[in-house]
């Protein structure tokens, strides 16, 4: 809401600083957004009067006009279109400042000739005062302005930008804000005067007959009728309110009604009597199927069940929020009937909702007017326009509709409960006062306060609603600070943050950089992911179906009602989109280490309940695994190291004995089908990791030679098994024996079945198989590989001899050929292939 | 000693030919050579004392002697210039190994933590040590936890403080994590003392201070005797924690349904420290959270007398938290996920 200094001066002593007064509103409560001053570099400028107009010779353009200012002649080349002789207008002398030029700055304003002509002032328009945008003219002022005056002491002002918090309806008014300036510098309120100018004829003959069909939702209309009515311009002191406040002047009709509305919060409206059909005004609900055409010239629809004025015939008038056309204020309006009434605050906002129609009326109901105004914006209504309408006015009896509205109730409160609640001793000597300068009555026995609200404060309902007046009142600055008392035992973090957290640490220290993507995404985007046609099947992107179906989920969009977009219209099912667009953004401009992960829930539908939202961990992978560098050469990253992460997580989280990656058993569209995995823990599905299908790649705009690679992980499966591996080993105390072997194979064995078969015949003496190479081509024969794997052979209890670790070594051997048709190619003779190692 | 005997004479050659010779030895293998040739078992030395039988038996020991002495002269000669040599050997292998130590380092991969989950987790951490419990809630809510339960009836004007994004007529994506509060209220009973960390959502225009999903930290607490005061000394201790002791924050009235008395924080702008800026917007001051003392009507709501329990609740932005920190201007930088900003939080 924009206040004005000038209007609030009206009713309260504003203290001298602006900033001061400003940080008091602020640290009382009141939001002050902005504080535009009118004015600035105004020094130079002062009012002048055209006197005479001519055209310079060869111009239909440009005028040349004799202005008088402060008893001086001077004359002016202006090209404005809208210059008339006798005008008073703004103007600066050469030597002087403009206020802005076209890009909102200062300056000094220097000879120059137009059409051969050099003037020695400048008239200006309303945009060069910094008012408005408008540059179409000078801005001209209102006939009885001074001449020669600085335009600072006529037109100067500060306006305050309030935003009034949604338990502040009163300050949606000057008087409002006036009040609270009032109490935060300790002085008086002047209130509106609503005495009728003397010549004003008052007739004792009632208004209107008002019918209110249900008074819960208007809880009470106040009509006026007024005749004598001329309709015409506002005097220049209320336009210019207006305008400052930001409400456009129309007529004296309208403005004294907006002028009700800005000053005091309560929003009127006046028909044109005449125009009312049947002479009776009625509140009712609308009907199926009714219109209306509206102030604003649009013939509306009206929903069903918006609160309607009507007239002996239809409606005339969408209750709080616009009047109709057909009732409207003209030129010839002779009588008014002025409403001015108290909507339900639920049954505004809904038809403003459903109407797509907000107002500065609709606005002021929606947060709630006090039934109280209603007679105060009548009289102060016709106050107005009497004193502003060319001719005396008549006023009828007002008639008044009054329903049942919820009383204020008092409310008792203690000091002493007050101070509990703000820490901090509320004597009721000072807590008095400040209540009263809020308006509040008080009354004091035996140390407990009896409070009663004004009415415009009906938020105020109980003890902490005072505690905050008094807090606010004396400056929440002025409130110690303490801690509360230490009597809760620390609690451990709940198991499934500390493994995010671990898996986090884990990550980043294995060089991953963390994300933070959009939860909300587009079907487009997901479906990247998917290269099955004719139709993609969305159960295809999602990692570990039966995890899903286990929470009673479906592998289905979870889908907004009110999306901002077609982008952000649903809830991912899969965070690898996100990572492959952050992947694809940062390959713009690097191919190294383009190592991401994000951890983050996905969601899936439920019926009839909440959506599942599943922990999930995303990673991607791209480009080079090394940065290019003089002691490095840069390899692209590949399955393994991919596999290698999800390994990292899977051992943090101690899974690593239920836990093994294997084929696919479907199908992953967007997926290599040569280079995909999929993660079990103790055989059941917890993940995806694989190479970015190609075709995938492309779109996500990741070209070739640049690979991705991409996992997703169910981390409500993998949580649910992980534990702390707690059985920490000694380290050992006897020497190893390490052997390497290397062993043919069918191309076809997985090298985790060697591995099992290596381990389950190493027995107790095998502490370790790595693979040391994978080797295909000329030595192995045609499809055959041959894996060469070091040894490590160790004993608890004894120092283990060259010869029993030879024999446990051809026991793997020949186990391997047994049953995997391996062929030992080589184990390097005794001497050299053995080295010792003392462990202790 | 002099002996006079041609054996001696003979040693004594020996010895000034072996002693020249090892001073010119300048490998270990011209030395080994060297001590085979003098010392060996077969070696010069040895040769001419087996021609000792031969002698006198007065003569023996003398010429022992010599011989004797010779050979630990030569084996001390050999080992004096086996370690000379060894350590020229050494010297020259360094010399070979010189790198220039100006070129760089290598480029070991650092995790790059992402600076809004830092500023969380930072958050979390300082409320962790204060006692805190860490709790969590779902992104997806019910209108009446993120709402109602709130003391935010359906049309309420304060509805619009948050514009919402709705999966159906009573399912909403949570506009703040305050529905958390409702719900752990509902399920214990006082004393309470948590946060609840999480993303949040509004359907906001995206700008530089606004974007539809946001993190949000979310501070309860609830026992008897809980004051505005304890809110301010909790909220002084997160500041001077996470922005260090010297920056000003100021506590000012504000509203929200489900506290009463409500409060802001502002913390002063990092550049000029409130005395308005260009780069705060010459606002002085910047908007850091919001809290206050728990309504009445949300403790009633979880079964909790009011004349009985008081409690505070705050929620904030560690987008904000963070953005003060490093003065940052504007919010679309933790969303772009780029690695020439994320790099600098290695």
């Amino acid at each position: 809401m924009k206040a004005p200094l000038s209007w609030l001066a009206d009713y309260v002593d504003l203290p001298g600083s602006i900033d001061d007064l400003v940080l008091r509103l602020i640290m009382s409560g009141t939001e002050v957004e902005d504080v535009v001053r009118v004015g600035e570099h105004w020094q130079d400028v002062r009012t002048a009067r055209i006197i005479a107009l001519e055209r310079p010779p060869g111009s239909n353009r440009l005028h040349v006009a004799t202005i008088e200012m402060a008893g001086e002649t001077l004359c002016s080349v202006t090209a404005a279109p809208n210059v008339e002789v006798g005008q008073t207008v703004p103007a600066v002398r050469v030597g002087g400042v403009v206020p802005r030029d076209a890009k909102g700055r200062p300056f000094v304003l220097q000879p120059r000739p137009m059409m051969g002509i050099t003037g020695d002032a400048m008239l200006l328009s309303a945009d060069e005062l910094g008012i408005s945008e408008d540059h179409d003219g000078i801005l001209v002022l209102p006939p009885e302005t001074p001449v020669g005056r600085p335009l600072l002491e006529i037109m100067g002002d500060t306006i305050l930008d309030v935003q009034p918090t949604a338990n502040r309806p009163d300050e949606m008014s000057m008087v409002g804000i006036a009040r609270e300036i009032a109490a935060a510098t300790e002085t008086f309120l002047r209130e509106p005067d609503t005495s009728l100018p003397a010549g004003t004829r008052v007739s004792d003959e009632s208004s209107i007959p008002i019918t209110v069909e249900d008074s819960t939702l208007c809880a009470r209309y106040t009509g006026l009728r007024i005749e004598g009515v001329r309709v015409g311009p506002s005097p220049s002191w209320l336009s210019r309110k207006l305008e400052a406040a930001g409400v456009r002047s129309i007529n004296n009709v309208v403005d004294a009604g907006n002028f009700v509305m800005l000053e005091l919060g309560q929003p009127v409206h006046a028909f044109d009597y005449h125009r009312l059909r049947g002479a009776a005004v009625g509140v009712r609900v609308s009907r199926a199927g009714e219109r209306l055409t509206t102030l604003d010239g649009v013939d509306r629809a009206v929903p069903e069940g918006t609160l309607l004025i009507t007239d002996g015939e239809g409606p005339v008038a969408i209750a709080g929020i616009m009047g109709g056309a057909g009732s409207e204020v003209s030129d010839d309006t002779r009588a008014l009937l002025l409403e001015s009434a108290n909507f339900d605050r639920v049954s505004i906002r809904r038809s403003s909702r459903a109407l797509g129609l907000r107002t500065e009326a609709s606005a002021r109901f929606e947060r709630g007017v006090p039934p109280e105004l209603t007679e105060l914006a009548a009289r102060r209504f016709v106050a107005i326009l009497a004193s502003i309408n060319p001719e005396p006015l008549t006023v009828f009896a007002l008639s008044d509709e009054v329903g049942r509205f919820p009383p204020i109730s008092s409310i008792t409160a203690t000091p002493e409960a007050v101070g509990r609640l703000l820490g901090v001793e509320t004597p009721a000597g000072t807590m008095v006062p400040t209540l009263e300068r809020l308006g509040f009555e008080v009354q004091s026995s035996d140390g407990t306060l009896t409070i009663h609200p004004p009415f415009w404060r009906r938020d105020v309902e109980g003890v902490a609603d005072i505690a905050e007046e008094v807090a606010r009142s004396r400056g929440y600055d002025q409130i110690p600070e303490t801690l509360p008392a230490q009597d809760i035992p620390p609690a451990p973090l709940p198991p499934d943050l500390a493994w995010e957290d671990a898996i986090r640490d884990i990550l980043l220290g294995i060089g991953f950089a963390e994300t933070w993507t959009d939860t909300l995404t587009g079907r487009d985007a997901l479906e990247r992911l998917l290269t099955a046609s004719p139709s993609p099947a969305w159960e295809q992107m999602v990692v570990n179906l039966a995890g899903l179906h286990q929470h009673g989920a479906t592998p289905e969009p979870v889908a907004l009602i009110n999306a901002p977009t077609r982008e952000r219209a649903i809830l991912r099912g899969t965070l690898l989109s996100s990572l492959l667009d952050v992947v694809a953004g940062n390959l713009k401009h690097t191919r190294e280490r383009l190592a991401f992960f994000e951890l983050s829930r996905t969601f899936f539908p439920r019926a009839g309940d909440l959506p599942y939202e599943r922990r999930t961990l995303g990673i991607a992978l791209a480009g080079d695994r090394e940065a290019r560098a003089w002691n490095r050469r840069p390899e692209p990253y590949d399955f393994f190291d991919l596999k290698g992460a999800v390994w990292a997580v899977v051992e943090r989280l101690g899974l690593s004995g239920m836990a093994s990656v294997e084929q696919l058993d479907r199908p992953i569209p967007f997926l290599h089908p040569g280079r995909a995995a999929r993660l079990l823990i103790n055989g059941a599905d917890a993940g995806l990791l694989g190479d970015l299908h190609p075709t995938v790649a492309e779109r996500f705009e990741i070209e070739p030679p640049t690979r991705a690679l991409v996992a997703e992980l169910d981390l409500d499966t993998l949580m649910a098994a992980a534990h702390r591996d707690l059985s920490i080993r000694q380290a050992p105390r006897f020497p190893s024996v390490k052997r390497d072997i290397s062993v043919s194979f069918p191309a076809d064995v997985p090298a985790h079945r060697v591995e099992e078969i290596v381990r389950a015949e190493g027995g107790e003496l095998l502490r370790s198989v790595r693979f040391v190479d994978v080797y295909a081509g000329p030595g192995v024969g045609p499809d055959r590989k041959s894996l060469s794997m070091a040894l490590d052979f160790q004993s608890k209890t004894q120092t283990l001899t060259q010869e029993q670790a030879a024999a446990v070594q051809d026991r793997i051997v020949r186990a391997l050929q047994r049953e995997l048709g391996g062929t030992l190619r080589g184990s390097p003779p005794a001497g050299s292939a053995v080295r010792e190692e003392a462990n202790s | 000693m002099t002996v006079e005997s041609p054996l001696a004479d003979r040693i004594e050659a020996t010895r000034t030919q072996a002693l020249d010779a090892i001073a010119q030895a300048s490998t270990l293998d011209d030395l080994e050579a060297l001590r085979i040739r003098f010392l060996g078992r077969k070696g010069e030395l040895t040769t001419a004392l087996s021609a000792m039988g031969k002698l006198p038996a007065e003569e023996r020991p003398r010429i022992g002697a010599l011989a004797n002495e010779v050979k630990r002269d030569l084996e001390r000669r050999l080992e004096e210039r086996e370690q000379a040599l060894g350590e020229e050997a050494l010297r020259r292998r360094l010399e070979t190994e010189r790198v220039d130590v100006t070129l760089p380092g290598t480029d070991w991969p650092r995790g790059i933590r992402h600076p809004l989950i830092q500023a969380l987790r930072e958050v979390v951490d300082i409320f962790r040590r204060m006692g805190y419990e860490v709790i969590e809630g779902p992104e997806v809510e019910w209108d009446e936890y993120n709402f109602t339960k709130l003391n935010i009836p359906p049309h309420h004007p304060a509805r619009d403080m948050w514009e919402s994004l709705y999966l159906s007529e009573d399912m909403l994506l949570r506009t703040h994590t305050s529905p958390a509060q409702a719900r752990i209220m509902e399920s214990r009973q006082p004393p309470l003392r948590v946060i609840v960390p999480g993303r949040c959502y509004r359907n906001e225009a995206e700008d530089a201070t606004h974007g539809i999903q946001f993190l949000q930290i979310e501070g309860l607490v609830v026992d008897r005797g809980i004051t505005l005061a304890d809110l301010k000394g909790t909220l002084h201790a997160l500041c001077a924690a996470y922005f260090g002791p010297q920056r000003k924050i100021r506590f000012r009235p504000s509203y929200f349904p489900f506290t009463e008395p409500s409060a802001e924080v502002d913390v002063a702008c990092a550049v000029c420290g409130g005395a308005r800026c260009r780069s705060c917007g010459f606002k002085g001051w910047l908007e850091l959270l919001g809290s206050g003392m728990v309504h009445p009507n949300v403790l009633r709501f979880a079964g909790y007398d009011p004349e009985v329990y008081s409690g505070f609740a705050f929620g904030m932005g560690p987008d904000r938290l963070a953005i003060q920190r490093y003065a940052i201007d504007d919010l679309r930088v933790f969303r772009e996920n780029d690695l020439r900003f994320l790099e600098q939080f290695r």
